[in-house]
């Protein structure tokens, strides 16, 4: 991925919710203004125990170079109660509501091995091939419907690019180039025409 | 690579015509043809047969297989057998040229447009359902024979595009493990 990707950097902007470990210093709250202004031991002591939200990119950061930092909390749909929904049944599930960059952030969350890491990274594998043969075979016969709004966006790409190709190939067997070139009378074909 | 480039491409097949004129040996930078004789068959490029055509300097011999019993007899061996059988070379694009283009030289014309398009959907389909069966197993490789180029052009985009998915998701539940 590259560091200017997009998809990355709105990805890793959702936030992640950690318990606070021994090693958590109170500026990041600052930072991320959710400190406070008082500063006693007793205050002290409680945000050691409290949950902080933070936005994956800077914990990912913070992890790197302390990994007694915090404790990771999987978000609600990379539960393992969600998990179970997505492989009961991964087609019905709305990816976009529950996070439109679902299979990036799993991978990225699972990189910071949170608990049932494994199982987390499988069942990323396990949904997107449960929901591969959807995507594609309703781009297949979409003709001229909406994308379904239930897709992660890498999923709207794939369906995306398949839409093309159909478009591409039915708008050939409907109005191929020689039928035009036929109807000038056999003239020859420019090289334009042949590089569009 | 589209479906006009592959039917660009198709267009290098060659076809047997029935001139109606006479004239010397033409040479091309395919290759040479002719010389043409009036009501003999000659051998030339399905380009240059459509052009004819079109002027109307010649009746077009369809290739053998276009015919309704031809294509139905390719219809069953693709529906009873899993993998693909073997068609001519570009068989879609060479069919759908010639009964767009000459449509009077082929018999049975309107059957065969039928027949042709049910063909090709029975293969899309047989591809849709075997590239399902390969994204799940999970397989690193899979070899598939017997795909016109039209057919790999169509699928192209959509399969690169799922397959390379599956990999960075597989790649990242290998690192987890």
């Amino acid at each position: 991925m590259a560091y200017f990707d997009l998809d990355e950097i709105l990805a890793t902007s959702q936030k992640v919710t950690c318990k606070a470990d021994e090693n958590f210093s109170e500026e990041i709250l600052t930072l991320l203004g959710q400190g406070r202004t008082h500063d006693s031991s007793e205050h002290r002591r409680r945000q050691k125990e409290t949950k902080v939200e933070i936005p994956f990119w800077l914990l990912e950061a913070l992890m790197a170079k302390n990994s007694q930092f915090a404790t990771i909390e999987l978000p609600r749909s990379y539960k393992s109660a969600f998990r179970q929904v997505l492989e009961a049944d991964p087609v019905t599930v709305d990816m976009n509501r529950i996070g439109p960059y679902f299979y990036l952030f799993g991978c990225k969350l699972a990189s910071l091995s949170p608990p049932e890491r494994a199982q987390l990274a499988t069942s990323l594998v396990q949904t997107f091939m449960g929901r591969v043969s959807w995507v594609m075979s309703r781009a297949q016969h979409s003709k001229n419907d909406q994308r379904p709004n239930t897709l992660d966006k890498f999923e709207c790409r794939l369906y995306d690019v398949s839409v093309a190709s159909e478009a591409d190939f039915s708008n050939w067997m409907e109005n191929g180039r020689s039928a035009e070139v036929g109807r000038r009378s056999g003239s020859k074909r420019k090289f334009s025409q042949m590089t569009h | 690579m589209n479906a006009l480039e592959c039917e660009f491409l198709a267009e290098n097949v060659l076809l047997d015509i029935v001139p109606n004129f006479t004239d010397d040996v033409v040479h091309l930078i395919c290759g040479d043809v002719g010389p043409f004789e009036a009501s003999m068959v000659a051998r030339v490029p399905a380009w240059l047969a459509l052009y004819l055509k079109r002027r109307h300097k010649c009746r077009i011999v369809p290739p053998d297989w276009l015919t309704v019993n031809g294509i139905q007899e390719m219809i069953n061996t693709e529906t009873t057998q899993e993998p693909f059988s073997g068609v001519p070379a570009h068989f879609m694009e060479l069919a759908h040229l010639l009964l767009r283009e000459c449509s009077d030289d082929v018999p049975d014309s309107d059957q065969l447009k039928t027949l042709v398009h049910d063909m090709w959907d029975s293969r899309v389909a047989k591809m849709r359902t075997s590239t399902v069966k390969f994204l799940q197993s999970g397989e690193q490789r899979a070899e598939l024979n017997n795909l016109t180029q039209m057919e790999i052009t169509y699928a192209r985009t959509s399969l690169r595009a799922a397959t390379n998915h599956v990999n960075v998701l597989q790649a990242n539940a290998r690192d987890s493990r």
